[in-house]
């Protein structure tokens, strides 16, 4: 690495990260709850409120002061590629998760301190055994393995010998610990690796898009063919080498082989004091980790076949060049009044057969029940056909008065309040909920619910006054769909 | 008709557009009777989108042309003109969404009140009421909720754009609506020159 290698590194996230003022701050914080506790995906309201918890409390110690809600320093760490934010498949929440930089980050700060003791010699016996096997995994000539064979044998046959004899030979504790200290570490370094095994796989998948949005015609075609092999990530060499350890791991005889000797070593009394319970929990933290990208992988194949069979990205590029000379044929317009709209079919077929609305009934008081039941069907839509039912409003009639009302008023707007002072309510509720849905092309409605009125009007077939809270609507004229509901 | 086209076809003519996310059952029910369902609605001179890759459904109207016998059938879905507003916020989103599909892995668009209000702010006529201009903006969303463009998520004021929006405004429409406009600002243009 020469030194312009280096200076381009000097804006890494995780670089940047070490340099930030608040960096204690970031590596405590999501090295805690994304690399000890290993979440992956955590949502933003728990994020936040975890965050708040910890501001609050170093505040409150005079350990440093972190004036903004945590919400901004969330949303500042993710600009500066510390978290990433995401929505899952199917979550309306955002979520969280640690990028591989700030793994990376949070791994060199705490390799810092000083450490007792450090293993030398199972790292050894690590690298020759590697060696080994890559040495004797290529060798063609057959008499090189068998006499590789028979060394091992023969190495094997002292050793039972001398157990025979009675002399055990046992792994001193130092050696013990040294090993342990490796196996440690390796099982952090993997899990952590499995972020930047994601990071790729993400890279990889915005490389083909990048290639495939700027490829052009038939070139473009050729790619997307070729590329329709919806195993493009799955078969890249990361994900190939991913799907070995994931199968590798998957298998449930592995699974105990591993939990067994995990627990063996954890109990051996020569590492008394010296374990790491959570070492235990690493098969689980794998498993989850790898499901996670797994996941990733999945997701990212499935989007990248959606994206190539979108019809192409001949359509797409088409889009996009139409929406900016729309753009500016818009922004060269801005100001003129009567621009025309579009015209659409829009998929919803709505069916209002006259035989279905019911006849004239005379009213009956009903009884006020306020419970709310769901509506079971569609529930977008809040059903007051029956409030209204029995009496008829036109609303056209009272959009008209509306519309009267606001074209004489200089500012455009009028109050509902103004409204009724002209034209008092002659039908009770139903025509005062009326008004509230007269919101049509050329006439808005804005209503306000902090800000409410007493309005007192004549009960609808007996004697007598009644008394309602309204909040304040205010009818605005709308200029821009005005021409429009006029031209039809 | 067999019954089993009952509520596949209801449904998806109540609903609009039927995203197999909102009701996987009726999906699955829309993909097995799928030639069936086509046949139907081309009784009723309708036409069925279905995206299975995006996992939605529609019925759309189809062209008055296409009949043989040259009868002229009412159109069943009416056609909706919209405002200017609506429709150039529409036009925008679509360009959202294009941009987002080519550049991010995410397949969900979700936009903030705020990010819809930048939008669209630069491109209608200067107010010197801000507030007065953030409510039109507002019931401009409510107009697109209201056509399913536009949903409203469970967080308040962020909005997802439905990925429907790419079949009902695709390059054919764009293209209509740029030429529409180059016709209005030559109408514009030419009475000026008379005089």
């Amino acid at each position: 690495m020469d030194f312009e290698d280096v200076a381009g590194l000097h804006d890494h996230p995780a670089w940047r990260l070490l340099r930030a003022d608040h960096a204690p701050l970031v590596l405590a914080f999501c090295g805690a709850v994304f690399v000890d506790e290993n979440a992956r995906g955590v949502p933003e309201a728990v994020l936040v409120s975890r965050l708040d918890d910890q501001l609050y409390d170093l505040n409150e110690r005079g350990a440093g002061s972190f004036p903004r809600p945590a919400a901004a320093y969330l949303t500042e760490w993710t600009a500066n590629g510390w978290l990433r934010k995401y929505y899952p498949p199917g979550e309306d929440e955002a979520h969280f998760d640690a990028t591989s930089a700030l793994e990376k980050a949070v791994a060199w700060v705490r390799g810092l301190p000083a450490r007792s003791f450090i293993g030398t010699e199972s790292r050894l016996n690590t690298i020759v055994a590697l060696l080994r096997q890559m040495a004797f995994g290529t060798e063609t000539d057959p008499q090189a393995r068998i006499d590789e064979l028979s060394r091992e044998r023969d190495a094997i046959d002292t050793q039972i010998a001398q157990l025979r004899a009675g002399e055990v030979d046992m792994l001193s504790p130092l050696a013990l610990l040294d090993r342990y200290q490796q196996v440690e570490t390796t099982a952090v370094e993997l899990l952590r690796d499995f972020r930047e095994v994601e990071a790729n796989l993400r890279e990889l998948d915005r490389r083909l898009r990048h290639d495939v949005a700027t490829a052009e015609g038939g070139k473009g075609d050729l790619l997307a063919t070729f590329l329709m092999d919806r195993e493009a990530i799955a078969e890249s060499d990361q994900g190939r080498s991913f799907q070995a350890f994931f199968d590798y791991l998957l298998s449930p005889q592995r699974q105990e082989e591993l939990r067994d000797l995990l627990g063996q070593v954890n109990l051996l009394p020569q590492l008394e004091g010296k374990t790491n319970r959570n070492l235990l929990k690493i098969p689980f933290a794998w498993l989850e980790a790898a499901e996670n990208t797994q996941n990733t992988v999945r997701q990212l194949t499935e989007q990248l076949r959606r994206f190539l069979a979108d019809r192409g990205q001949d359509e797409n590029r088409r889009v996009q060049d139409l929406v900016r000379s729309i753009q500016r044929r818009i922004a060269e317009l801005v100001g003129h009044k009567d621009l025309p709209g579009l015209e659409l079919d829009l998929p919803q077929v709505e069916l209002a057969l006259p035989m279905e609305r019911r006849l004239y009934m005379p009213i009956e008081r009903v009884e006020l029940d306020s419970t709310v039941e769901e509506a079971l069907d569609d529930a977008t839509e809040l059903d007051i056909s029956e409030l209204i039912g029995g009496v008829f409003v036109d609303p056209e009639i009272l959009a008209m008065q509306v519309m009267t009302a606001v074209r004489a008023s200089p500012s455009g707007q009028m109050t509902l309040a103004r409204v009724l002072e002209q034209h008092p309510l002659t039908q009770g509720l139903a025509e005062l909920l009326t008004y509230f849905q007269l919101a049509r092309p050329g006439l808005g409605v804005v209503i306000d619910p902090d800000r409410t009125w007493e309005l007192v009007y004549d009960r609808v077939g007996s004697a007598g006054r009644t008394a309602a809270t309204v909040p304040r609507v205010t009818f605005v004229r709308n200029d821009d769909g005005e021409t429009a509901a006029e031209g039809e | 008709m067999s019954d089993t086209l009952t509520v596949p076809v209801v449904n998806l003519l109540k609903a609009g557009v039927l995203y197999q996310s909102d009701a996987p059952g009726v999906w699955d029910q829309i993909l097995a009777h799928q030639a069936a369902i086509g046949d139907y609605l081309a009784v009723l001179g309708l036409h069925l989108v279905i995206d299975p890759a995006e996992g939605y459904a529609f019925a759309r109207q189809r062209d008055p042309d296409t009949r043989d016998d040259g009868a002229s059938v009412p159109r069943l879905v009416t056609r909706h003109r919209l405002s200017f507003a609506v429709s150039l916020m529409l036009v925008l989103l679509r360009g959202r969404l294009a941009d987002s599909d080519a550049t991010s892995s995410d397949t969900r668009l979700l936009l903030s009140r705020d990010d819809l209000v930048d939008m669209v702010r630069g491109f209608l006529p200067p107010r010197s009421n801000e507030a007065q201009l953030v409510d039109q903006i507002e019931i401009h969303i409510k107009k697109l909720c209201d056509l399913k463009v536009l949903r409203a998520t469970k967080q308040a004021g962020w909005y997802e754009v439905r990925r429907h929006l790419k079949t009902l405004v695709d390059a054919q429409v764009l293209g209509d609506y740029h030429d529409l406009l180059a016709t209005y600002r030559d109408t514009l243009d030419a009475p000026k020159d008379d005089v």
